[in-house]
Parts: C-alpha cells; sequence; structure tokens
C-alpha cells in the first residue's frame, strides 16, 4: 500500500488540491473518506464527475477506504486521501490504517470550533483526535499549500489549546 | 432578464464585475460573490443561494465560476442540481465571457445565451497575431 498524502480537509476536493498538489506530488488515485460524504448519493455523483485530474476517483466510507487500501489492488497506486475532519483520521487509524502524517488542511468555522490559523478552526472533538493520533507517533502537519512549510503542528496545537489538551 | 453571478476565489469575481461596469456602464442583476479562505462550502452555498433569490426574475440565472472543479463550481453544481430554478453553470470566467452574456442577456433566454457566450469564451483567448509576430 502506498498511501502518499492524508489531508482532512472540509472542502473535500478542491482548487487547492486539484491545481497545487496534484502537480506536487504523483497521484493515482484520490480517495475521499467520510462516512457521511460516502452515504450521500448526490455528493458521490458530484465528487466523481467534477474533478478534472488524471487519477481515479473513489468516494469511500472510513472503514471500505482502509480495507481498499489494504487490498492487492492498492499495492501500486499512489493514493491521497482526503477526508473531512481530524475525527476521520483518528478513525482511518482506528481501523487500522497505517500513516506517518496527518495533514490539517481547510477546517472552516463551526460551532464552538476556536481559530488556529486563518483557514483552520478546530473543535474539541478535533484537538482530542489530533492528541490521540499524535500520541501514536503520526506527524501532524498544517499545509494548505505543498509550499507552506512541513512543520510538525503539534507543538503549536497544544500551546493554542491548552483547554482541551 | 436572465440574472448573472459570479463565483471566485478571493476578490477576482467583484474585480471582474467592476471591468465589466467600466465597460458597459452599471449592470442590474448580476452580483459578484467571493469565497473566502475561512469560509465552508455551506456558507459559500447559502450566499449563492440568497443571491440567487435577488436576482431570479423567473428566466434564469447564468452563473460564472473561476475554476473547474474547485469549490465555487462544486457548489453551483451541487445547486444546479438541487434547485428548481433555471441554472446554467460555467467555470474559467473570463471578461469577454462575461461581456458578452451581459450584452445579449436583453434579447436571448437562458439556454441560447449559455451555448452562445460558451463559444465565445473558449475563442476570447488570443495571442499576437501572425501578422504582428517578430520573425
Amino acid at each position: 500500500m502506498t498511501v502518499t498524502h492524508v489531508r482532512m480537509d472540509n472542502r473535500l476536493i478542491h482548487g487547492q488540491v486539484l491545481v497545487s498538489w496534484k502537480s506536487h506530488i504523483e497521484i493515482d488515485h484520490l480517495i475521499v473518506t467520510n462516512d457521511k460524504v460516502a452515504s450521500d448519493p448526490l455528493q458521490i455523483t458530484l465528487l466523481k464527475a467534477i474533478t478534472p485530474i488524471g487519477a481515479k476517483i473513489s468516494v469511500f466510507s472510513i472503514e471500505d477506504c482502509v480495507a481498499y487500501c489494504k487490498s492487492k489492488e492498492a499495492e501500486n497506486e499512489k493514493i491521497f486521501i482526503i477526508a473531512k475532519l481530524p475525527e476521520d483520521g483518528f478513525a482511518l487509524v482506528e481501523k487500522g490504517l497505517d500513516m506517518e502524517m496527518l495533514n490539517l488542511g481547510n477546517q472552516a468555522f463551526v460551532r464552538g470550533a476556536k481559530k488556529l490559523s486563518n483557514t483552520v478552526y478546530m473543535t474539541e472533538s478535533g484537538v482530542k483526535s489530533l492528541r490521540k493520533l499524535h500520541e501514536k507517533g503520526i506527524r501532524i502537519t498544517c499545509r494548505m499549500m505543498p509550499t507552506d512549510p512541513d512543520t510538525d503542528y503539534w507543538p503549536i496545537i497544544e500551546e493554542t489549546f491548552p483547554e482541551w489538551i | 432578464m436572465v440574472g448573472i453571478i459570479i463565483i471566485s476565489h478571493g476578490r477576482f469575481a467583484s474585480g471582474l464585475l467592476d471591468a465589466v461596469s467600466m465597460i458597459t456602464g452599471e449592470q442590474k442583476q448580476i452580483q459578484a460573490i467571493a469565497f473566502n479562505e475561512s469560509q465552508s462550502p455551506e456558507d459559500l452555498k447559502k450566499n449563492v443561494e440568497d443571491s440567487l433569490s435577488l436576482i431570479d426574475m423567473g428566466e434564469g440565472v447564468l452563473i460564472f465560476t473561476d475554476l473547474f472543479g474547485a469549490t465555487p463550481f462544486n457548489v453551483a453544481m451541487r445547486i444546479y442540481m438541487e434547485s428548481n430554478r433555471k441554472i446554467e453553470v460555467i467555470a474559467g470566467v473570463n471578461l469577454p465571457i462575461v461581456l458578452e452574456a451581459v450584452l445579449c442577456r436583453e434579447k436571448e433566454d437562458l439556454g441560447s445565451i449559455y451555448k452562445y457566450v460558451l463559444d465565445v469564451g473558449v475563442d476570447s483567448i488570443k495571442t499576437i497575431p501572425k501578422e504582428i509576430r517578430k520573425k
């Protein structure tokens, strides 16, 4: 299995991914994973129809995503995973996906969220999910674009949300 | 008259609208919507829906977005699929295509404007004419 990048982005597939990330790393298979998205036929149709990328597109539940990434079919693919929320990232690991790094992409404001950066707002449950991932030795980064620094973001998250750690 | 909405990353749409006004004078039933970095797709969708209800007089709305497959376009697609309004969507907006749409929308209906301006838009990307190009 070659999952080359795991990104949490509530916009799912969009301009930054299609333009910047696609030209920065090789992607054979773009997998969108989130249980809610995977049960929304309209969203699945949209994601598959409007992605102008020379890669395979799949929309999977968290469980199906992990199963697929461990399958024989995935062995020769360079897979880019886009999930919606940090909670999805934790669920992926819980279900058995190996990952070294989790990248926080766009996380828009939702009720109860607090600001980490201009483009990332975190909820308490999101921070707790990231903490569990950090404790498992997974590196957390926060890069909208490939040109953003590959900084280890956990210390910054810890410092920004001490009340939630 | 057909309404026009332009949706873009950042202020590109409002800049475009500014340019349109410079060339054709002040326009009605046309709006620019910016998608900002801290916004969610749901927030943007709400803005577009609010704008649609202001602009759609029953003859439909032509929505322009800046980039195929990006959030402004994805949101427009979602609205297109869910809404009962007459909507057409074109990605890759530029100044010539909006000008053309603005100029022909008084006489034409949505279906024919949409097809016509799509051709105009594709044809509007030009380079130095052969006669002028240095050898």
